[in-house]
């Protein structure tokens, strides 16, 4: 999975190495991507912000356990993003703080669904995934995309889905597990 | 749990959308088993495609400077006997949280595994050497017959020498992290008719953990490698010999005497 020539790769190694130079470099060709993946599940710049700064310091500490064989270094760092914006919208909503998902965003992710040539993959598994995407019940699809990009949980799914909310679970699963049996294949 | 339960719950802690009991038990778990840890990291890269390719937002200006403040913080407050180039030295993110409790044997808040973190670091770090070296040499001068470790073997090993007040070594603690070994040499006389040394491992703002009772013999050895430490670096970790009856503390606090104490280097 791992790309030869990826620019990040180096400097990932080399800050796990303790490096603060090519810290600052990887933040600088990194920072953007993970802030907007930041501000769309999380709507709220000072959050993002906030998130974000954690994010840097998890990454410095963590670099070491970075395995370039399972991945590439953005997707090992988006998966950091979303797990603290994740974690922090869970609590908050434990609070009844509403971040919740405007009728726009949805909107913007039907177009974006659509055009599924906007989504950001990997060469070797570009392919791969849009057709094991293609293979997934469309309901079920549109759960996951929409809970990878904005962080819905099932409760707000079941909300926008008007379905139980176990009916959500069993979608999900379904559609991760015939996901995972198509990428295996 | 079975192998499709959990492998549900792996997609579904990657994916974002487990409730918030759920969530919570999965990070838990997360840190103490590292089959489930593996699951989860295998949906993390599968999903990543996922991520939408026009949705970059430069972040302002001043972040950089909030993160690279907070490493000069946390670096600087815990900097002790040997000042390391771009050392860093924080307590892992998750230490004192979800695993507060000593009991979680996870694999990462180990001795070793933080002298093994230690290590990598120190490998960029050419001034470690240099130290160890020049803490040799002093110990050679003050008349203590060390051997010196191939230079190859330098960047796994490390030593403590537990001193009272600054004299002449009372024990000396060597770490192998290969080896994952704590051998123990008592330079001093034998613990007085009774009594027994016992060794601790000291960690800042933590209670001290009885590592071992030193017996009657002059070198010994501890396996580490399930011994528990919230540190993210063995720079943070100190050693104590303190003098406790016979068989050591009988309630797992130190009772005695301290008569040494010493940070690894």
């Amino acid at each position: 999975m791992s790309e030869v020539n990826d620019p990040l790769l180096p400097l990932l190694l080399e800050t796990a190495s303790g490096d603060k130079d090519a810290f600052r470099l990887l933040y600088d060709a990194s920072s953007a991507k993970l802030f907007g993946v930041l501000l769309r599940i999380l709507k709220r710049q000072d959050l993002a912000e906030d998130v974000l700064q954690e994010v840097y310091l998890t990454i410095w500490h963590k670099a070491e356990l970075y395995n370039p064989t399972m991945g590439r270094p953005i997707s090992w760092m988006v998966a950091i993003a979303r797990n603290k914006a994740i974690d922090l919208l869970r609590q908050a909503e434990e609070k009844t703080v509403q971040l919740s998902l405007s009728d726009q965003d949805g909107d913007d992710l039907s177009r974006m669904l659509v055009e599924q040539s906007t989504l950001a993959l990997d060469l070797p598994g570009r392919m791969t995934l849009v057709h094991c995407l293609e293979e997934v019940e469309p309901k079920s699809r549109e759960c996951v995309l929409l809970a990878y990009q904005y962080g819905l949980s099932r409760d707000e799914l079941s909300e926008r889905f008007n379905v139980p909310s176990g009916t959500i679970k069993t979608w999900l699963r379904r559609a991760l597990i015939g996901l995972k049996q198509c990428l295996e294949r | 749990m079975n192998d499709q339960e959990l492998e549900e719950i792996a997609a579904e802690f990657a994916l974002g959308t487990l409730s918030l009991e759920e969530w919570q038990e999965a990070k838990h778990r997360l840190e103490t088993d590292p089959h489930f840890a593996r699951l989860v990291s295998y949906w993390d890269y599968r999903l990543a495609p996922l991520d939408v390719k026009d949705g970059d937002v430069v972040p302002p200006f001043g972040i950089w400077h909030r993160v690279s403040n907070r490493l000069d913080e946390l670096a600087g407050t815990t900097e002790t006997r040997v000042e390391f180039h771009q050392d860093r030295n924080t307590p892992d993110e998750h230490a004192g949280q979800s695993e507060s409790d000593d009991q979680a044997a996870t694999q990462n808040n180990t001795v070793f595994a933080a002298l093994k973190r230690s290590r990598n670091r120190w490998r960029s770090a050419f001034a470690a050497a240099v130290a160890l070296a020049a803490g040799f040499i002093g110990l050679q001068m003050a008349g203590v017959h060390i051997p010196f470790l191939p230079q190859a073997q330098v960047e796994d090993k490390f030593v403590a020498v537990l001193n009272p007040s600054g004299a002449s070594p009372g024990f000396l603690i060597r770490v192998d992290v290969g080896a994952k070994q704590l051998i123990i040499e008592r330079m001093v006389g034998q613990a007085p008719a009774g009594k027994d040394y016992e060794l601790w491992l000291i960690e800042p703002e933590q209670a001290p953990k009885p590592i071992k009772v030193v017996g009657r013999e002059k070198v010994q050895q501890v396996d580490f490698s399930q011994l528990q430490a919230n540190q993210d670096s063995a720079k943070q970790l100190t050693f104590a010999i303190s003098l406790e009856p016979e068989g050591g503390s009988p309630t797992g606090k130190v009772t005695g005497e301290v008569l040494f104490t010493g940070a690894l280097f």
